[in-house]
């Protein structure tokens, strides 16, 4: 039967409307949803963790290069304190063979990296500590200037380190929390990284922060 | 509204109300950050009206011509949180500097503890090093000890800024020939001072002398005055008046500036 209020003609133009609409409302609600299902967070949030941990590495090779201009000044007031310089020297070494490949960063890597960041750490203070018996060293303008320049490399790593650990949490949070984490699951199949753990991590962070 | 269910919308706003409080409340594990608005965040009022309205005023034309925007920032105290840590905190909810540029400083001061942080953003880092900032903070400590530190901010911005290479300083009054016209402004105080000594000895040998007849046991009218009175306010500098309470007109803050904790930590 015919309907008594339209003919065939606008029936099929308000058909064709609706279902125009129809698709532009579909358009708008899918990319919607799929901008909010982690299509784009998830990347950036990944790009985001190697960013940091390339500023960690960057800050902690900004210390190693201090190293060899401080044990060389230290060296021309305090010879004697053989022990300590190679202590240092030998710390110094050892961090830098470990390389880390930035893209895969497996916890055992991870560890084996900050243990040796670690002693190094360890082992400059302990160096910072015998130069307090030398107080010609420690009235030396280049002793001084590179005792700020550590303060400020140590403080740099620190920043650069907690910045690393709020993008590996951002991350963990987007893979293993809904909605974000089905999209995950679905399509990109990221493991959780593991978060930055460091043994004795009061003691490399008391590291720089000598009383004198 | 019928009597029950107004009694239950109530109970289900109070409990929202308390869970809210609950959830909200900080731990106070950290000390908190107040908002700022202006260049000059001083909660103690160490500095004097004028310094602080003439800061004002020039730091924020500094950060219109030359994208440096340098915020002082002076604390009574740290209330036992890290000097190094409240730092960075401060600078990444203000994120001073464009986003591009980055050129953001911080210069913070607790009064308390007697401590100097400059913090420098990622886009200064190659002109303000950390051994020109602990150069600064180290220069700053003279006039701190002494307690001027009106002095202290401006001579520690006026370097600041010519480390960033800031060009025109000269036209604001805060160039490098600041801390040797501090100098030359005590040298005059001193010289003006030791004349009036001079002149107030000689006047009273004068008196004495022309008096000698009516000498008695009393000598009203002279009373020591303290010549050597130590003006808080001496520096005047290049002061171009005062300008009332500068209110920010822009904004101020927020450009987006990351920092690499660089910079430089000191005490006086």
């Amino acid at each position: 039967m015919t309907c008594p209020l339209y003919n065939s003609g606008e029936i099929f133009m308000l058909k064709r409307s609706l279902l125009s609409f129809c698709f532009v409302g579909l358009l708008i609600t899918s990319s919607i949803f799929l901008n909010s299902c982690g299509m784009q967070s998830i990347p950036q949030s990944l790009n985001e963790v190697d960013a940091s941990w390339a500023e960690v590495l960057n800050q902690y090779k900004r210390r190693s290069d201090l190293i060899p201009n401080l044990v060389e000044t230290v060296k021309g007031y305090a010879s004697h304190e053989k022990g300590t310089l190679e202590a240092v020297i030998a710390a110094r070494a050892a961090a830098t063979q470990v390389k880390i490949d930035p893209t895969n960063l497996d916890p055992a890597a991870m560890k084996k990296f900050m243990d040796t960041q670690s002693s190094l750490g360890g082992a400059l203070s302990r160096l910072m500590m015998v130069t307090e018996q030398y107080p010609n060293l420690k009235a030396d303008q280049n002793f001084k200037d590179l005792q700020v320049q550590l303060e400020g490399t140590e403080n740099r790593i620190t920043v650069a380190r907690n910045r690393y650990i709020r993008s590996v949490q951002q991350f963990n949070d987007l893979v293993t929390v809904p909605p974000t984490s089905w999209y995950n699951s679905l399509f990109l199949h990221h493991q959780k990284k593991p978060q930055f753990e460091v043994e004795n991590y009061n003691e490399v962070k008391e590291a720089p922060k000598v009383k004198f | 509204m019928k009597p029950k269910l107004k009694f239950i919308l109530s109970c289900i706003c109070y409990s929202v109300l308390i869970l809210s409080l609950n959830f909200s409340s900080p731990l106070g594990l950290t000390k908190e950050i107040p908002n700022i608005s202006l260049p000059v965040y001083d909660e103690v009022g160490l500095l004097s009206r004028e310094t602080t309205n003439e800061l004002n005023q020039k730091l924020i034309d500094v950060f219109k011509r030359s994208e440096v925007q340098l915020q002082v920032m002076i604390l009574n105290s740290l209330e036992n949180e890290n000097l190094e840590d409240y730092s960075i905190r401060v600078v990444e909810k203000l994120k001073l500097g464009n986003q591009k540029s980055e050129k953001g400083v911080l210069l913070l001061l607790a009064l308390q503890e007697r401590k100097i942080r400059i913090e420098v953003g990622r886009g200064l880092e190659g002109d303000l090093t950390d051994l020109e900032s602990n150069r600064i903070i180290e220069f700053m400590g003279t006039y701190l000890r002494h307690k001027d530190f009106d002095s202290a901010i401006l001579i520690a911005v006026s370097q600041i800024l010519t480390c960033a290479k800031v060009e025109n300083l000269n036209q604001y009054g805060l160039d490098n020939t600041i801390a040797t016209d501090f100098q030359a402004t005590n040298q005059f105080i001193l010289r003006i001072t030791i004349i009036l000594f001079l002149f107030f000895i000689g006047f009273f040998w004068v008196m004495v002398f022309i008096n000698r007849n009516r000498y008695r046991t009393g000598f009203g009218g002279y009373n020591s005055e303290n010549i050597f009175r130590h003006n808080n306010s001496s520096y005047h500098g290049r002061s171009s008046g005062s300008f009332g309470n500068f209110r920010g007109g822009g904004s101020w803050g927020g450009g987006g500036g990351s920092f690499g904790g660089g910079g430089s930590s000191g005490s006086w």
